[in-house]
């Protein structure tokens, strides 16, 4: 089973990419997790001051999915325009992108300022497809 | 001297989206791997507050933060390499970069090009283009996702404030072939 994954890191979305979440959600072949941060525990993980800082500031975990089968490559070309679409009309800030096609692309966006991230949105395109 | 100064702006402009149009060209064509880093991306790494007392180190991270731009675009098709090369010879000529060292051993070619900045040790731009690279990587089983690539041709673009005298310290911490070059350039 393929996985494409674009997953987002923030305290609020902005409007439309919520909308694609919210839209997209209970659409088949689409996987969703929203893990709110209070379940996610750093008992066993030894930060530093600061680390645990930055990891307590984190509020939300949005991860939206898509589940790649033979008959849906089609729609899932579609969703990958439409992600793309958003990813560049919005005032994201692109901290990096990278890839190819035939492994994937990671790009990595984020709204907020220079001391702080607002949101941070980490986009997936077939990358981990090997990996789970 | 006003009409001087705006076909200036605009010559500046066209080798300036130029060298985006190469980028962009090649980015998401088949067969290439690229990798752009953006400003913020620096200045983000480099405001992470590092406690070093290694003077080579800090001068690393002062240097990160002048560049406004990384971009790498690898292939190991041999065709899309010539194309490459194609392309980086239009784009010199028009963009006139000055030369700054040029390397030929055996089938590998490494070029370098900058544009000078505030004086002759900072460039603006530097423009490094390494070919022939077949021979080496074939032998090093460089493997991504698990499968064996070869690796014919890297294009470097660097745009920022940069130091050319840093530029070994960066060529240290990254790992993409041919970089290694760049030691010498700084000498």
């Amino acid at each position: 089973m393929k996985f494409s994954f674009s997953l987002g890191l923030s305290c609020k979305f902005d409007q439309t990419l919520q909308e694609y979440f919210v839209l997209n959600q209970e659409a088949s072949n689409f996987v969703v997790y929203d893990i709110p941060m209070s379940l996610v525990s750093s008992n066993n993980i030894n930060f530093t001051g600061d680390q645990k800082e930055a990891f307590e500031s984190i509020e939300k975990l949005n991860i939206l999915g898509y589940r790649l089968e033979e008959n849906n490559l089609n729609q899932f070309e579609i969703e990958l325009q439409n992600i793309h679409e958003i990813l560049n009309k919005e005032p994201f800030e692109e901290l990096l992108r990278a890839g190819n096609n035939n492994d994937g692309k990671i790009i990595l966006k984020y709204l907020g300022n220079n001391d702080a991230i607002d949101e941070l949105i980490i986009f997936l395109g077939e990358l981990i497809q090997k990996v789970l | 001297m006003k009409k001087i100064q705006i076909s200036l702006i605009l010559v500046m402009i066209t080798t300036m989206s130029f060298g985006q149009n190469l980028f962009t060209d090649f980015e998401n064509m088949d067969g290439v791997t690229s990798i752009v880093v953006n400003n913020k991306m620096f200045s983000m790494l480099s405001s992470i507050e590092i406690n070093s007392s290694d003077a080579d180190e800090q001068q690393f991270w002062d240097m990160i933060k002048n560049i406004t731009s990384l971009k790498v675009l690898t292939t190991g098709d041999v065709g899309i390499a010539n194309d490459m090369t194609k392309r980086v010879k239009q784009y010199l000529n028009k963009s006139n970069l000055d030369e700054l060292m040029r390397i030929k051993d055996g089938d590998q070619m490494v070029s370098m090009y900058i544009r000078e900045g505030k004086d002759e040790f900072h460039v603006t731009e530097l423009l490094m283009f390494v070919n022939g690279l077949k021979e080496i990587t074939s032998d090093q089983n460089i493997s991504i996702n698990g499968e064996k690539r070869d690796i014919e041709t890297v294009i470097l673009f660097l745009n920022g404030d940069i130091d050319l005298r840093q530029i070994s310290t960066l060529s240290e911490k990254m790992d993409v072939p041919g970089v290694k070059h760049f030691k010498k350039a700084g000498q």
